[in-house]
């Protein structure tokens, strides 16, 4: 009965919905995904770079535990922005942006093999060689499709 | 993100409650807001049609399934598992069906904000018929 009170509930008044997101091939694309992940290496990067190590043996574990986190992380994340740049190259861009923007495969080639540097180095010239690259693209995607989107970061 | 803090949620302590009297009347009062499910990444524990209870504004914790507004559309709202909880308060959301087909959370979309969690998933309401 009280299902029922509830099933007659919904009807009446619907609740709000909350989405256990899943993604088709929506053709929704959006650079930010690439810049939160960018965002991420160059944060890890400066905190593998800031990381100090204690002398003492209990603070050695800790600061071995902290610095394998940040590694992971660092990695994780260099590995998700090349994956969101690649999907935008080879799914969203088309030939006629390739004519308006003719160093556009350069660009995310040269922000791919960044991607790949951050990963392997701990280098933060290079994360924010990223950042830059990741803001180009950012400006290029959004003037093909006719908007003017300004450039943030979360930090 | 959300490695190795030993937090990923065993099936077994997935399941969640279905909404008892204190639930429904902390829903009359207001203390509760209802949603219901759209979409399959959270199954087995929630189902696209079912309907819970949430406590807004509440703190989450690792485990814990949170209400939270997706950080690429802000017009959306997300229901995902806790996993991990950093320093600074920002928070990486998992699904609980995470090998499903186009699943997305923070695997793709990064860690949210605190301030981009707005609720904690208190019981269920209903499952969806």
């Amino acid at each position: 009965m009280l299902n029922n009170a509830i099933a007659l509930l919904n009807a009446w008044f619907p609740p709000t919905e909350v989405h256990a997101h899943c993604d088709g091939p929506c053709g929704v694309y959006d650079p930010s995904a690439a810049r939160i992940t960018a965002e991420a290496v160059l944060s890890m990067t400066k905190k593998i770079v800031a990381l100090e190590e204690p002398s003492d043996a209990a603070g050695k574990v800790a600061y071995a535990n902290t610095l394998s986190r940040y590694i992971a992380i660092k990695e994780e994340q260099a590995q998700k922005t090349k994956d969101d740049l690649l999907i935008l190259w080879t799914d969203y861009f088309k030939p006629v942006h390739l004519e308006a923007y003719p160093d556009l495969h350069d660009t995310f080639w040269k922000a791919a093999k960044l991607c790949s540097a951050c990963k392997v180095e701990v280098s933060q010239q290079h994360a924010e060689e990223l950042m830059a690259a990741v803001e180009k693209i950012h400006g290029i995607f959004w003037a093909t499709k006719g908007r003017q989107v300004a450039w943030f970061t979360a930090s | 993100m959300g490695y190795g803090n030993g937090n990923d949620c065993p099936p077994e302590n997935r399941a969640i409650s279905s909404a008892s009297w204190g639930e429904y009347a902390q829903w009359l009062v207001g203390r509760r807001r209802r949603f219901v499910v759209r979409e399959d990444s959270m199954v087995p524990t929630l189902r696209s049609g079912d309907t819970v209870l949430a406590a807004m504004g509440a703190r989450v914790q690792l485990g814990d399934i949170a209400i939270a507004t997706h950080p690429l559309h802000p017009n959306m709202l997300l229901i995902k598992r806790v996993q991990d909880i950093f320093d600074d308060g920002s928070v990486y959301l998992i699904s609980d069906n995470t090998h499903g087909p186009n699943v997305r959370d923070s695997r793709h979309f990064g860690v949210l904000t605190a301030s981009g969690i707005i609720g904690r998933v208190t019981s269920r309401l209903a499952t969806a018929t």
